[in-house]
C-alpha cells in the first residue's frame, strides 16, 4: 500500500482510480463508443434505413457485419446510428436528474422545517409509483420525441440523488467552516454553492455516473416496448425490439444491440465504482 | 404499537393522495386528452358527436371538478370503465392480479433464500475467488437489461427445448386441476413457470446479493462479533448465529423497495412471455391509451408499495429490539 498522506488529493485521486482495472477498462470502452458514435457516418456503411430487400436475414458476413434484419437493413450501421441516441440520452437524462435532485436535496437538507417536509414527502409520493411505469405511461401521453424521453427520464430518477444531497447537506450544514462563513456574512445562497454543495461532490458525482448506466437502460426499456425513440432512427433497444420474432432464424438481430447496451451500462458502472473508491476511500464497501 | 400503526397509516394519505394527483395530472398532459381515444380522429368527429362524449364522461367538466369526482369513486374502490373493453378497471385488474402475485411472490422468496447465503458467504470469504466471482457477475447482472435476460433465456433454453418449455403463456390450454391429477397440473405449471421466474429473480438478485454483502462485511467488524470470539464461541457459532442475524436487519428493508421495482420489471417480463398478469394489462393498456386503467395500475402500484414501505417498517422494530417505535 502506498502511503497517500504525502501526496496531494488530486494525483492521490488520479493513483487510485488508475489502479483499478475495471474502471480504466470502462473508461476505455466508453471512450471508444462515444468516438464511434461522433464518427458514426464514417464507421456506417449504411444509412440507419437503408432497405436491402434480397438480403433479408443474412448472417453476419464480410458485407454485413452484424447480419441483417427482416426488411434486409445492416445491423452495424443501425447500431452505429443508434449508439448517438443511447449515449445522448444517457448524458442528458442523468443531467436533469441530477440538477433536480441536487436542487431540491440541497434546499431540504439545508433549510429544513416546512421545505424539508414539503419535498421529503413529494420524494416519498415519486418513490412509491412503480417507476418504469410511470415512465411507460408519460411517454405514452406526451408527443415521440427523443427530448421527451430524455426529460421524463431525468424527471422520474432524480429522488436518489435527491436524497443523497439532502444526506450530505444535513452533515456539511453543522461543519465548522459553514459556521464560519455565516459568521462572516456570507448569504445562504452562497454557503450552499460555495461551502457545502462542492464538499458533497463526491458522492454525487459517483450517483451520477451510475445513473447514466440507468437512464440508458430505461430508453433501451421503453424503445424495446415501442414507445422510446420514434422510428425509423434507431436505438438499441428498438433494434434488439426489431429482432425478437425471428430469435430462431436470426439472432444477431436482438442480441449484437443488445451486447451494445450491456457493454455501455457496465463500463458506466465500473467507472461509477471506481470513482466511489478512489473519491472517498471510506466510502468503499 | 397501536399509536405507531395509527401515525404511519395517516402519513400514508397525502402521499397516496399525491400519487393519484401525479397520475391525473400526466394522463390529462396528453394533447386531446382522452378524446383523442374516445372519439378516434378528432378533424373527422362530428362536432355534436364529440360534445356528447365529452359530457358523457365528464370531461366538460373544470379539471379540478374532474379529479375530485374521480378520486371520491377511487375511494370506494371503482376506478370506471375500460375505454376499450367496456368493462369495470378493478374488475379486470383484480382478475389478473393474482397472476401477478403468483410469478413476483415466488420470485420474491427465490431472490432473498439465494442472495443472503451468496452474499454472506461473499462476505465471510472477502477477497476470495468465490467473493470476486460473485462480485463480477453482481456487476453484470446489473448491466443486462431485463428485455434481453427474457431473449436470451428464450433463446437458450426454451427454442432448443422443442416446446418442453413454452415460449410464453401460464398455463396449457383446456388443463384442468380435477380432469389432469395434481402432479401433471403442477408440472405444466412449473414449465410456464421457469423461464419468467428466471428472468424476474435475476433482476432483483445482484442488488440484495451486494447488500447482503456489504452489510455482512460491516457486522463482521464490530465489536460484539470479536467479544463473541474471545469468548471461545467457535467460528460457525460467531458468524452464523451473531454476525449474519444483525447483517439481515438492513437487508430486510430492501424488500420494501423491491415491491414497486418488481412490479414495474413485470410490464416488460409479462409482455415477453404473455403472461397474463397486471402488467401486460397495463401496457396493453398505455398502448391503446385506455386512460382508467393506466391511472388505476399507477394509483394501486402505488397503494401496494406504501403498504409494503410500512409492513418492513413494522418488522423492522419487530426483528430489531435497539429500535423503539417513534
Amino acid at each position: 500500500m502506498t502511503d497517500f498522506r504525502d501526496i496531494p488529493p488530486n494525483r492521490a485521486f488520479w493513483r487510485r482510480f488508475c489502479r483499478n482495472r475495471l474502471a480504466i477498462t470502462g473508461v476505455l470502452v466508453l471512450i471508444v463508443l462515444y468516438v464511434v458514435a461522433l464518427v458514426a457516418p464514417l464507421l456506417a456503411s449504411q444509412p440507419y434505413d437503408a432497405i436491402n430487400s434480397g438480403d433479408r436475414f443474412l448472417g453476419p458476413s464480410a458485407q454485413y457485419w452484424l447480419g441483417t434484419d427482416h426488411l434486409g437493413r445492416d445491423i452495424w450501421s443501425r447500431i452505429v446510428w443508434g449508439s448517438r441516441i443511447s449515449l445522448t440520452v444517457g448524458f442528458l437524462s442523468a443531467g436533469v436528474a441530477i440538477c433536480v435532485g441536487t436542487c431540491l436535496g440541497a434546499l431540504s437538507g439545508y433549510f429544513g422545517g416546512w421545505v424539508d417536509s414539503l419535498i421529503s414527502r413529494f420524494i416519498e409520493v415519486v418513490v412509491s409509483m412503480p417507476q418504469f411505469f410511470l415512465l411507460l405511461a408519460v411517454a405514452a401521453v406526451l408527443p415521440r420525441s427523443i427530448w421527451s424521453i430524455m426529460l421524463i427520464i431525468g424527471l422520474t430518477s432524480w429522488p436518489s440523488i435527491a436524497r443523497i444531497v439532502r444526506g450530505e447537506v444535513l452533515s456539511l450544514r453543522e461543519r465548522d467552516f459553514t459556521q464560519a462563513a455565516r459568521a462572516l456574512g456570507a448569504t445562504d445562497q452562497r454557503i450552499i454553492w460555495r461551502q457545502i454543495l462542492p464538499n458533497a461532490a463526491a458522492p454525487i458525482i459517483v450517483s451520477t455516473t451510475l445513473r447514466i448506466g440507468h437512464a440508458i437502460l430505461a430508453e433501451s426499456g421503453l424503445s424495446f416496448l415501442a414507445l422510446g425513440t420514434p422510428p425509423p432512427y434507431p436505438s438499441w433497444g428498438s433494434i434488439v425490439a426489431g429482432g425478437k420474432d425471428y430469435l430462431r432464424e436470426a439472432p444477431w438481430i436482438s442480441l449484437a444491440p443488445g451486447l451494445f447496451i450491456f457493454m455501455a451500462v457496465l463500463s458506466f458502472n465500473f467507472v461509477g465504482d471506481g470513482l466511489r473508491d478512489a473519491l472517498d476511500p471510506k466510502l468503499k464497501r | 404499537m397501536k399509536r405507531y400503526l395509527f401515525k404511519r397509516l395517516l402519513q400514508m394519505i397525502p402521499v397516496l393522495l399525491g400519487v393519484t394527483l401525479i397520475s391525473f395530472v400526466i394522463i390529462h398532459l396528453a394533447p386531446g386528452g382522452p378524446m383523442t381515444v374516445l372519439g378516434g380522429d378528432a378533424a373527422t368527429l362530428d362536432p355534436t358527436q364529440a360534445e356528447r362524449i365529452r359530457a358523457a364522461y365528464g370531461l366538460d367538466q373544470p379539471v379540478a371538478v374532474q379529479y375530485l369526482r374521480w378520486l371520491g369513486h377511487v375511494v370506494k374502490g371503482d376506478f370506471g370503465s375500460s375505454f376499450i373493453e367496456n368493462r369495470p378497471v378493478m374488475e379486470m385488474y383484480l382478475e389478473r392480479l393474482p397472476n401477478t402475485l403468483y410469478l413476483n411472490g415466488i420470485a420474491f422468496l427465490l431472490v432473498y433464500l439465494l442472495a443472503i447465503p451468496i452474499g454472506a458467504l461473499s462476505a465471510v470469504r472477502q477477497y476470495s475467488r468465490f467473493d470476486y466471482t460473485v462480485t463480477v457477475m453482481a456487476f453484470a447482472g446489473d448491466a443486462l437489461p431485463g428485455f434481453l435476460t427474457a431473449l436470451l433465456a428464450l433463446y437458450l433454453v426454451a427454442l432448443p427445448s422443442k416446446g418442453m418449455i413454452p415460449l410464453g403463456g401460464i398455463a396449457s390450454y383446456g388443463m384442468k386441476l380435477e380432469q389432469v391429477g395434481l402432479l401433471a397440473f403442477l408440472l405444466d405449471r412449473i414449465r410456464y413457470l421457469l423461464l419468467p421466474l428466471m428472468v424476474l429473480t435475476l433482476q432483483s438478485l445482484t442488488g440484495v446479493t451486494r447488500y447482503m454483502r456489504s452489510s455482512m462485511l460491516e457486522v463482521i467488524r464490530e465489536d460484539y462479533v470479536q467479544t463473541a470470539r474471545a469468548k471461545g464461541l467457535s467460528e460457525r457459532v460467531v458468524i452464523y448465529k451473531h454476525a449474519l442475524r444483525n447483517a439481515l436487519i438492513p437487508v430486510v428493508t430492501l424488500a420494501g423497495s423491491i415491491v414497486p421495482a418488481l412490479f414495474s420489471g413485470a410490464v416488460i417480463v409479462e409482455q415477453i412471455f404473455s403472461w397474463p398478469g397486471v402488467g401486460l394489462l397495463g401496457y396493453r393498456a398505455v398502448i391503446q391509451r385506455d386512460y382508467p386503467v393506466i391511472m388505476a395500475f399507477l394509483t394501486l402500484g402505488s397503494v401496494m408499495t406504501v403498504i409494503a414501505f410500512l409492513l418492513v417498517d413494522l418488522l423492522y422494530v419487530t426483528i430489531d429490539p435497539r429500535i423503539k417505535y417513534d
